[in-house]
């Protein structure tokens, strides 16, 4: 089986799947939104629409639905990769796809492509309407630009999520309660909700070694409206250059648990 | 029925907290989610206002989507998951009230809750400064507490009710989850949110906990006369409740006739 039909094989599932279950279609859509009120909410109460402006650039609901669409497409591109080996266990497939005789990396490459879709459904539900309530037509384009980098930021999580895969799940016991730690811990270190250049100097250090924040800067740059092409284009190098590194070390780390369980079995 | 609340309080405590060091990693994933969320809302704070004010204010909201979460995936979703794990047939045939399995799940579920809460306490007064709750009565506080909890355990009989007839499904839940606390005023003074949104928040049985709460915790002004809002909470509270379990009891009749629903992992 070559890498495309592993690639159209996993489309398959992940979209039968998502128009079977309308709730979930429904629920992806509306999340970017949901996450935008509870915190838009919390802060009006407490406080000022001007003020957060002042502090940051952009209108809060601009700022918190580009935060909300950019949590989801990246949680949506990569949250199969983290978990699927742990939904294998589960359902007792696992020891199955790991003797099977596809190339191990095959497997882990499928699964975020067919999601890359995804994020610009939720782009254009979310990012393209309110860019356009408030910018107007020109709102449209930035949109756009908007996908298009969740689109590489998505793509770009993939390998550190590899390395890390190989870690948790090669140390073994319920890695599951790790997971649920990295996770919510990768996203605040992403700065999509609270900006890296407000993080204090030991958080910014760790959110500069992940792909993905680098263009989550760009992308905040854009809607505040501070975007310099020339630094833009040394954050992307940056986040391309992380991205390639990382992906050898993601093999090998995929390898090496891959490896430990073929060695010790499945319990 | 003394053993069989001992037995489903004794298996939760051991599975959830203290196996594999669960109550301390569920905290710091807990902690974390949490920071994620409040670190942004300290950017709406003028410089003006006090910082244990606005922790104040985040603490409270907290505390009611806390409260619903508590409702919907403590109580509700329980009922899901025992169908999940093929256990609902057994607890049916042991000829014993469902309502018995809650009395074990609820003391492991509010213990879950105050653990919580204290662990936001401690990340508000961290990022921002320790919460400003000044209980200016006590009775009111502990009759809104109250109040919240007959209106929770209701929308857990109504979402439970729903779930053991229909199978209802995780993203279903996890809406109702989010959006109920929003749309209801639960995390905002109804007298602070748009017209439309407040007409509907104060049709809700929701709203009014969630207004005296406030009230009695930082001194929030209501949207109707302090009397009136005391009044119309308790009866439409308990008139909720009653409702909610008689839909649940008919749901449950309805599946001693059909037998439980096959439903999937989530």
């Amino acid at each position: 089986m070559s890498l495309w039909n592993m690639i159209l094989a996993e489309a398959k599932f992940v979209y039968a799947d998502l128009f079977r279950r309308k709730s979930t279609l429904i629920m992806i859509i509306a999340y970017p939104y949901i996450l935008t009120l509870f915190v838009v909410l919390i802060g009006y109460a407490m406080g000022s629409r001007q003020v957060f402006i002042e502090r940051t650039g952009a209108p809060p609901e601009v700022f918190f639905i580009t935060a909300g669409f950019l949590l989801i497409s990246i949680l949506g591109v990569s949250d199969d990769l983290l978990w699927r080996p742990n939904f294998e266990l589960w359902m007792g497939t696992l020891q199955y796809v790991l003797i099977s005789p596809l190339p191990r990396i095959y497997r882990y490459i499928a699964i975020p492509f067919p999601r890359l879709l995804i994020v610009i459904l939720i782009g254009a539900t979310s990012i393209v309407p309110v860019y356009m309530y408030y910018y107007g037509l020109g709102g449209l384009v930035e949109g756009a630009a908007v996908i298009l980098l969740a689109l590489i930021s998505g793509l770009f999580f993939t390998t550190p999520i590899m390395v890390l895969m190989g870690i948790i799940y090669g140390a073994g016991g319920e890695s599951w309660r790790i997971i649920n730690i990295v996770r919510p811990l990768l996203m605040i270190l992403l700065g999509a909700y609270y900006p890296r250049y407000l993080m204090p100097l030991f958080g910014r250090i760790i959110s500069y070694l992940i792909p993905s924040s680098h263009i989550v800067e760009v992308i905040q740059l854009m809607i505040i409206e501070k975007l310099d092409v020339l630094y833009a284009l040394s954050l992307i190098g940056i986040a391309t250059a992380l991205f390639i590194l990382y992906a050898p070390i993601g093999v090998k780390s995929i390898n090496y648990w891959e490896t430990k369980k073929l060695r010790e079995g499945i319990r | 029925m003394f053993e069989a609340v001992k037995a489903v309080l004794k298996a939760y405590l051991t599975a959830e907290l203290l196996r594999n060091y669960g109550l301390v990693l569920s905290l710091l994933s807990l902690a974390l989610w949490m920071t994620l969320f409040i670190a942004p809302i300290i950017l709406f704070a003028p410089p003006t206002m006090s910082p244990n004010t606005i922790a104040g204010y985040a603490f409270t909201a907290v505390l009611v989507f806390l409260s619903y979460s508590m409702a919907t995936w403590d109580w509700a979703w329980e009922l899901r998951w025992l169908m999940m794990s093929g256990m609902m047939e057994y607890i049916l045939v042991s000829g014993r009230s469902i309502f018995i399995h809650y009395v074990g799940v609820l003391p492991f579920s509010m213990l879950w809750m105050a653990t919580s809460l204290a662990i936001v306490y401690g990340i508000l007064a961290i990022l921002v400064g320790p919460p400003a709750l000044i209980v200016t009565d006590p009775l009111l506080l502990l009759l809104s507490i109250t109040l919240l909890m007959v209106v929770l355990f209701g929308h857990a009989m109504i979402l439970g009710g729903t779930t053991i007839s229909a199978g209802t499904s995780g993203p279903v839940m996890e809406m109702l989850g989010w959006i109920l606390p929003i749309a209801t005023g639960g995390l905002t003074p109804l007298i602070s949110m748009p017209e439309p949104l407040r007409i509907f928040a104060i049709l809700t049985p929701y709203s009014y906990p969630a207004e005296l709460l406030r009230y009695s915790l930082l001194g929030t002004p209501t949207v109707l006369e302090l009397n009136k809002m005391i009044t119309i909470g308790i009866c439409y509270a308990f008139i909720y409740l009653s409702i909610s379990i008689l839909f649940f009891k008919l749901q449950l009749k309805k599946m001693l006739k059909e037998g439980p629903k096959t439903v999937g992992m989530y």
